[in-house]
């Protein structure tokens, strides 16, 4: 198991668990009361700086000077990138078309949707590139 | 677009018969040639397609001539 499929684990896993807490809990709090009370955007903002961290320390952990990082690595790197940006745009237009029909007839939207949809796609983005990544690694042997 | 790395092109290789007679694991030869086990796995099963480069160093280790480690099926 070389570094860059390791990575590919712990990425999909921190960002899985992220972007399943961000959804999870907007449904929960929802739009108005997420907006309302400051102690849900406290909340939201240790979560998101504990997956920061434990990535950044998942990297630390893992960069060590004898990783081997060859040609195929760097191919699967591209391939996956390319299709989890693919997916990362359909997840934004999905969500705001659901959004734009959910809240058609009223003609306005709560602001705090912009801030999920940032976050949850900044999550997904990585969370579906790392797991295309983990899938073409096991794909391939 | 492709959604797969796998690149079965028209090529065989005797990486493995090759590999064997010089005694060599996978592992070896990827450190040898500066690449991952996994990588000359997936070359020796035709899943990948290397660069000129890693062909020419695989060729070099095995002491053996490229197109006696990789075989063009025209």
């Amino acid at each position: 198991m070389n570094v860059t499929y390791k990575r590919s684990i712990a990425t999909s896993i921190i960002f899985g668990i992220l972007f399943a807490f961000l959804v999870i809990f907007y449904a929960i709090v929802g739009p108005e009361e997420f907006l309302a009370r400051k102690f849900y955007n406290v909340v939201s903002a240790a979560v998101i700086l504990a997956a920061m961290i434990s990535f950044a320390l998942m990297l630390l952990l893992t960069n060590k000077k004898s990783n081997i990082v060859d040609e195929r690595d760097y191919l699967i790197q591209k391939k996956a990138s390319s299709i989890g940006l693919m997916v990362s745009l359909i997840y934004v237009f999905l969500l705001s078309i659901i959004l734009f029909i959910t809240n058609r007839n009223e003609g306005t939207m709560n602001v705090s949707w912009a801030w999920f949809i940032a976050y949850s796609t900044f999550a997904f983005g990585y969370f579906i590139t790392s797991l295309i990544h983990v899938y073409f690694y096991n794909y391939e042997n | 677009m492709s959604i797969s790395t796998t690149m079965r092109t028209d090529m065989n290789n005797n990486i493995k018969y090759l590999r064997a007679r010089k005694d060599m694991t996978q592992e070896e030869l990827a450190n040898l040639t500066g690449c991952t086990r996994q990588t000359i796995n997936a070359i020796e099963k035709n899943k990948y397609s290397p660069s000129l480069i890693l062909a020419f160093k695989i060729a070099e280790i095995l002491e053996s001539d490229i197109t006696e480690v990789f075989i063009y099926k025209a």
